[in-house]
């Protein structure tokens, strides 16, 4: 008859930590008292960030729909108060969006803004 | 040809045949919405910005799919304090099939010409929001408190 190893449910609950530290550095994806570790650090860096990430994005779509206003003579801040005051509310992620596929539609967009200043 | 439509408080960009994540959407799986807030809609030619809304213009759309984001794991922690807390959450969504967007009453799509025009007399229900459209006042009729029917179309 087989033989029978004692740990099982250890075993099973040691391993559901370790393999969720799958591609962390040393002993941290090896042992589970390094791996445990590293998952809680992981999973409250993932919490921060999954906040974070919408201030990135923001920041990153206002350098895009900034570079593309200065093709059209406008500085970011002034494009912003254009399409403000023209009324037009698209927000900053599908503005970037357009300045990096639609120029043509941008370029429509920046005239709006332009004509809503004077 | 594609329109920015407002649903969830997020806006997308979209083009006929695309299907959308968005959040969850009261409508059940097969039934039409149609998307009042429109921000733009251009093409490659021309296009019209709203202020901020373009008047008399919708996106229609199927859901194809009420389901649920991947999970996502909650987890909170202070340390030397004891505090540790972990909850698994999963966003409800809706995946969305764009079929055809309409400026001015106009259909853009041809092969969706007689889907739309069916739905066109059937009774509509109310939205939630108060965006006043000319032609919502004219088809909100006594649907308001009623369940939205699978033929309803359900405006966003």
């Amino acid at each position: 008859m087989a033989r029978v190893k004692r740990g099982v449910t250890k075993h099973a609950r040691h391993k559901k930590v370790v393999d969720r530290a799958k591609g962390a550095r040393g002993r941290q994806k090896n042992t589970f008292r390094a791996a445990k570790q590293r998952v809680d650090k992981n999973l409250q860096y993932a919490y921060r960030d999954r906040r974070r990430k919408k201030r990135i994005f923001r920041g990153l779509w206002i350098q895009r729909i900034n570079a593309a206003s200065r093709e059209h003579g406008m500085t970011y801040s002034q494009f912003v108060n254009g399409i403000k005051k023209a009324g037009i509310e698209i927000d900053r992620k599908v503005l970037a969006d357009l300045a990096v596929r639609e120029p043509l539609t941008f370029k429509a967009l920046a005239e709006q803004a332009q004509a809503a200043l004077l | 040809m594609f329109a920015v439509i407002k649903t969830g408080g997020k806006q997308y960009k979209v083009v006929e045949e695309d299907v959308v994540r968005i959040e969850k959407l009261d409508a059940k799986t097969g039934s039409k919405i149609a998307f009042e807030n429109v921000l733009m809609v251009g093409d490659s030619t021309s296009s019209t910005f709203g202020t901020p809304l373009v008047e008399g213009a919708s996106v229609a759309g199927t859901v194809m799919e009420q389901g649920r984001d991947d999970k996502i794991l909650v987890f909170k922690r202070k340390r030397r304090q004891g505090y540790r807390r972990l909850k698994g959450h999963r966003q409800h969504v809706t995946l969305v099939k764009i079929t055809n967007i309409i400026t001015n009453n106009k259909k853009t799509s041809p092969s969706e010409e007689k889907a739309s025009a069916k739905d066109k007399p059937v009774g509509k229900v109310a939205a939630k929001k108060k965006k006043a459209t000319t032609k919502k006042t004219s088809s909100n009729k006594k649907s308001a408190a009623k369940k939205p029917a699978s033929g309803d179309v359900i405006k966003e």
